[in-house]
């Protein structure tokens, strides 16, 4: 996972330079194609993407904060077990919190298994072991909200897509003006975006309109390094 | 005979229907990762139903004995310390998961490295990296699902059938993807689409396929309940599916060539 080594993640001068690249040229999931098992599952809805979002930029912030910490004292042997412990843990405190707030309850409840995959995430991983394993905790904390950030604008990206064309919604509510029993004004409506399938191709499009745009990314991408 | 239908509608669920790459998303990473030759693609879903297998029996001990409310070997334990009642360790799951994980994943590097060294060396680094696949832990809190606060608590059978024929669906998954891949070299793909966007493509259409699993599931479910003497049917219905899947596929990955050829 040491994608990031030789491409300048040192010397960022910069405390922000990190977010920066998180968002851009060095986003988890459209130059690395880390993490997207979640991005593809919780995507159906807008509600279910915005707490994946927070849960996730959660735990990486603070799982980078700690590694960033405890990599100090840690014999190099034992550093992957000693950062699941740190992102498990973490993650249990964050579906504790999310479930116990009556408002993000009920989706919490339905997307919990992929809260819970959030620890074997290789985005996190990723993050601490080329980053905060060598580096000071505010800037891994900063280097992994920039992450998940990225992760976060193009996951909200894919929802937008696949709640809107999918099932004619937004927010869980209908748009343009059609109630609950699909009447009024004719919307369109394309069921296939909603099922599994949508999923790979929203995510593919989105692959293909970014790399399109910014062809130098193409030159980043490293499938290897995902596993 | 009702046991037994029950095996093998969770048997077929997990390789087929609700495969784990196509239906439930974990496991995209060396699906996507690891999928560019067909040979090194079976070394890794081997790899990983070695350690599904593994993981789940032991992920299934803990939980059942020691993690569920009022389980019966952690509330003698802390019955025996002087503690009153039952004992509940669920807020623990996550971190023995991960535990559970990354040591039979030791376990069977190992293991495999003593047994077999040629095997050994095709894996590679691939091995070690099984830790971090969702899919393991997927299994895992699908077990944990079915036991905690369950009316029937699933037993070891099926934790294991679950666990086994949820790595069986994810070779076929990685297999059938990297045949379309190696197929997919000879193609002219646009640039910006290369690498990861053409496999995600070709994911949804392989998703697309394995949807139509979806209602042989559903029919098979209808058979078993339906009538007792439907059940020698059933008996003989999973040999039938068990050929069936990779037939369909396949004639998928030939019109995929076809299409790529014309």
């Amino acid at each position: 996972m040491g994608h990031c080594t030789g491409r300048g993640c040192g010397i960022c001068s910069d405390l922000f330079e990190p977010v920066k690249k998180g968002v851009g040229s060095d986003n988890p999931i459209l130059s690395h194609m880390l993490g997207i098992c979640s991005a593809l599952a919780v995507t159906t809805g807008m509600e279910s993407t915005l707490v994946m979002c927070f849960a996730l930029t959660a735990v990486a912030t603070g799982s980078t904060f700690v590694v960033s910490i405890l990599s100090r004292f840690t014999p190099h042997r034992v550093r992957m077990i000693m950062q699941m412990l740190v992102i498990a843990t973490l993650v249990t405190v964050v579906n504790m919190l999310l479930l116990a707030n009556p408002e993000t309850f009920d989706t919490a409840r339905r997307i919990g298994t992929y809260i819970a995959l959030i620890i074997t995430n290789c985005l996190i991983m990723g993050r601490c072991e080329a980053y905060s394993m060598r580096h000071g905790p505010v800037k891994s904390a900063l280097d992994g909200f920039g992450a998940s950030l990225g992760y976060s604008i193009v996951l909200v990206l894919i929802a937008l897509v696949r709640e809107v064309i999918g099932k004619g919604e937004f927010m869980g509510k209908p748009i343009c003006g059609l109630d609950s029993a699909g009447e009024g004004i004719y919307v369109f409506k394309f069921g296939v975006m909603g099922t599994v399938v949508g999923a790979f191709l929203a995510m593919a499009m989105v692959v293909w309109i970014v790399r399109s745009i910014w062809p130098d990314e193409t030159a980043n991408e490293h499938p290897e390094a995902t596993q | 005979m009702d046991y037994l239908a029950e095996i093998l509608i969770l048997a077929f669920g997990a390789a087929i229907a609700n495969n784990f790459v196509l239906v439930y998303f974990v496991g995209i990473c060396p699906f996507i990762g690891v999928s560019r030759r067909v040979d090194m693609a079976f070394g890794m879903g081997m790899a990983v139903t070695f350690v599904i297998s593994v993981a789940a029996a032991l992920s299934w001990f803990f939980t059942y004995f020691f993690l569920q409310p009022d389980a019966p070997w952690a509330t003698a334990i802390y019955n025996a310390l002087g503690g009153e009642g039952g004992s509940d360790l669920s807020i623990l799951y996550y971190i023995i998961y991960i535990f559970v994980i990354a040591a039979s994943v030791q376990l069977v590097e190992m293991y495999v490295r003593k047994m077999f060294p040629p095997l050994y060396k095709s894996f590679g680094v691939f091995l070690p990296l099984i830790t971090t696949n969702c899919a393991i832990l997927f299994a895992c809190l699908e077990i944990m699902k079915g036991i905690h606060g369950a009316a029937d608590p699933w037993g070891l059978d099926k934790a294991l059938t679950l666990a086994i024929f949820g790595g069986v669906g994810f070779t076929i998954a990685i297999v059938i993807m990297a045949g379309i891949r190696e197929e997919l070299d000879l193609c002219d793909v646009p640039k910006a689409l290369k690498g990861a966007g053409i496999t995600l493509l070709v994911a949804g259409i392989l998703a697309m396929a394995f949807m139509g699993f979806a209602g042989v599931k559903k029919s098979l479910k209808a058979m078993t309940e339906s009538e007792p003497a439907a059940a020698v049917k059933v008996q003989e219905t999973p040999p039938a599916d068990k050929t069936a899947p990779p037939a369909k596929p396949d004639s998928v990955v030939a019109s995929i060539s076809k299409e790529c050829d014309a």
